[in-house]
């Protein structure tokens, strides 16, 4: 090999490395330029999708199809009339209920309900802490037979009812109760101001019989029958969670959403 | 006899008196007054409604369409019951009420003899176990984003009260290109980000597409060497018509509520001032004359008035006019630039863009200028507009540096997300319900 070729070929270097580098450069511009946006498809008009709507027939009942309903589900469906549902989010730890309570339950009414549920005594002290109330004063005292006297002062309208008396703290804490349930649309028109009144009576057995809105949920403005519905739902939910001392009362619940959403 | 009436009586009075001793006392209601409530949304379940494979997809769009609103949670489908459900049955409600499903969303889907989907729903009070809706929607088997969205509206009027917004569509300027050679094509999509398409191919620059209250009509703007243009364009024609030439610029033309009129800015003699066109003969009207630059008109719903941006104050701020340019007064009189005001079709709030700094806000105020919330800041926002029922804005918006994109946020503030729609785009318009 010559001088010459050894010439030769150094001078090709810089050439070999130049044209890789540029290869090595086109390459990476194609792999690395950023494609161009899909192109969507273009049109002068957009029709619209022609939807038509019609109202279906009712629906039969749970029981015209019991296998159906029954056979998959974990948790059979009582065939029994309706009771408290027995799988509801758990319920605060009752403990027994006050003596004076008892006492004070009207000698027609069974002093001790049968009922589905165990925990069912109430416990307004520990019902407070569990939904976390702050409105309440709190204190150790238990039912309102510990409070005696001052209960009543603190009450100015101690509610009576077939023999039960309900402090204004006891009416908080069920009003806690039902407030779980309750979601308002705050935000909608009209809905911020609205009182809605629900009467719901319980059977002996704990179970609402009848949950009457006076006739709000059928009312032309949609507004109304919405927070309507949306009452009725939390006076339901809170129906299986009333203790069993209060069974077979008429509730009045009023649900207050100017409060209710302000709050928020 | 007089004894034995005597007898009768005293028997009388000790049964009465009996009675009423066995009565016990008076009975009366426990009244509870409830001022507090569970603020978190609505939870429901929707599962996949049965029959076809499409059955899980519109379940999965209306589970979007709830979900966003605010109102509204959808349970996770791995919580649900294993429970058999049918559209034709009451389904059993312990078992969904366990899970703390306040309201179910049944469905069945079934092709008929002539092709088209039917779709069959019912919404069940859980708690109440009663039946709110149940409703039968036939259409084309390629319609079944347009029945979910149908059905998510049904959904929500029903349990809110207010009118849905999810079978609407939004109109956008699309952009691509490079920030010296940006392309802006007019471009359509639904409102939740899916089938969008152009409208326009780009050659010429768009600008401030807006929706008329009504009819799924569009005015837009386009610039050109020798001016600008406004134009008029039916979507479901395809018809376009041109309402003006201008040789300076014009912005932001709005619909009034009725229709029947156009407000815009427009550049004339170097002084930009509001003017009203009458869609009907084409007749121009002058709303404001003022050396300040006043743009962004927009009416409130009844149409006796305008929300417009203007400098006249020696910075941008809002002001409210009557419909016919009396009476115009300033109502937002926080630090910083107000612009791009829009009034919501309820009535009762005013959508606009703040400047502070560097930091651009998306706010909404009362028409009186009171009640400023700031719903969403950025790096950059711009272009707010109202869902039909004034419960979401849409706009524009840059996390960081780079192309805008579209994003929406609830009048709350707690909800904002960006739309599903992959590419740049700016100045959204939302449409009427189409149904």
């Amino acid at each position: 090999m010559s001088t010459a070729d050894l010439h030769g070929r150094d001078s090709r270097v810089p050439a070999l490395i130049a044209a890789a580098a540029l290869h090595a450069g086109l390459l990476a511009l194609v792999i690395f330029y950023p494609a161009p946006a899909a192109m969507l498809p273009i049109g002068s008009s957009v029709p619209i999708n022609i939807v038509s709507s019609a109202q279906l027939a009712a629906a039969r009942a749970a029981v015209e199809a019991p296998r159906v309903q029954t056979a998959a589900a974990p948790a059979p469906i009582p065939a029994a009339p309706p009771q408290p549902p027995a799988a509801e989010p758990a319920p605060p730890a009752f403990s027994p209920a006050p003596a004076r309570r008892q006492a004070a339950a009207p000698a027609s009414r069974p002093s001790v309900q049968p009922q589905p549920q165990a925990a069912d005594h109430f416990n307004f002290n520990r019902l407070l802490k569990d939904i976390g109330s702050s409105r309440r004063a709190g204190g150790p005292a238990a039912s309102s037979a510990q409070r005696g006297a001052a209960r009543l002062e603190t009450s100015p309208s101690p509610r009576v009812g077939a023999g039960v008396a309900l402090t204004q703290a006891d009416q908080q804490a069920l009003a806690g109760l039902i407030q779980q349930y309750w979601h308002p649309a705050c935000g909608v028109p009209g809905a911020e101001s609205l009182f809605i009144k629900v009467a719901m009576r319980l059977a002996p057995d704990g179970h609402a019989t009848s949950v009457d809105l006076g006739g709000l949920d059928r009312s032309a403005d949609p507004v109304k029958a919405a927070a309507a519905i949306r009452a009725r739902a939390a006076a339901y939910a809170f129906a299986p969670r009333v203790p069993s001392h209060l069974f077979g009362e008429l509730f009045t619940i009023t649900f207050d959403s100017k409060r209710a959403c302000a709050s928020g | 006899m007089n004894a034995f009436r005597a007898a009768v009586l005293a028997i009388a009075v000790f049964c009465a008196a009996g009675l009423m001793i066995g009565a016990g006392p008076a009975r009366a209601d426990i009244a509870i007054d409830v001022d507090q409530a569970n603020l978190q949304p609505m939870p429901l379940a929707i599962p996949d409604f049965a029959g076809s494979p499409v059955g899980a997809q519109i379940a999965q769009v209306i589970t979007a369409d709830l979900d966003g609103t605010g109102y509204f949670r959808a349970l996770a489908p791995a919580t649900y019951p294993a429970v058999a459900l049918s559209v034709g049955v009451q389904p059993p409600f312990d078992p969904w009420r366990s899970v703390g499903a306040q309201g179910l969303l049944v469905g069945q889907v079934s092709t008929g003899a002539d092709g088209r989907l039917n779709v069959d729903f019912r919404l069940w009070d859980v708690y109440a176990g009663q039946q709110l809706l149940a409703t039968r929607l036939t259409a084309t088997p390629d319609s079944w984003r347009t029945i979910a969205h149908q059905i998510a509206d049904a959904v929500y009027e029903k349990l809110t009260g207010e009118k849905g917004y999810f079978d609407t569509r939004v109109v956008f300027v699309a952009e691509s290109g490079s920030r010296t050679r940006k392309i802006t094509r007019l471009a359509i999509m639904d409102q939740d980000g899916a089938n969008p398409s152009y409208l326009t191919d780009g050659s010429t620059m768009v600008f401030s597409p807006r929706f008329s209250a009504k009819r799924q009509e569009i005015t837009y703007m386009v610039l050109r060497p020798t001016g600008s243009s406004i134009y008029l364009k039916n979507l479901d024609t395809g018809r376009e018509e041109v309402l003006g030439h201008f040789r300076g610029m014009t912005m932001a033309p709005r619909f009034s509520p009725d229709d029947s009129k156009v407000a815009f800015a427009a550049e004339r003699n170097g002084m930009t001032d509001i003017y009203v066109m009458n869609l009907t003969n084409h007749t121009t009207r002058r709303l404001t004359s003022d050396l300040a630059i006043d743009t962004s008109p927009s009416f409130s719903p009844d149409g006796s008035q305008i929300v417009f941006n203007s400098d006249r104050d020696g910075s941008p701020q809002l002001y409210v006019m009557n419909a016919d340019g009396s009476d115009a007064h300033r109502i937002s009189f926080g630090s910083g630039r107000y612009t791009a005001p829009v009034w919501s079709p309820t009535g009762g709030l005013i959508a606009f863009v703040k400047q502070q700094g560097e930091v651009f806000d998306i706010g909404v105020m009362n028409p009186d200028g009171s009640g400023e919330r700031i719903l969403a800041s950025s790096y950059f926002a711009d272009e707010p507009c109202w869902s039909p029922n004034g419960r979401v804005i849409m706009f524009e918006r840059k996390v960081v540096s780079g192309p805008s994109r579209l994003w929406t946020v609830d009048v709350s503030g707690h909800f904002l997300r960006q739309t599903p729609y992959p590419m740049a785009g700016s100045d959204p318009a939302w449409s009427p319900l189409l149904h």
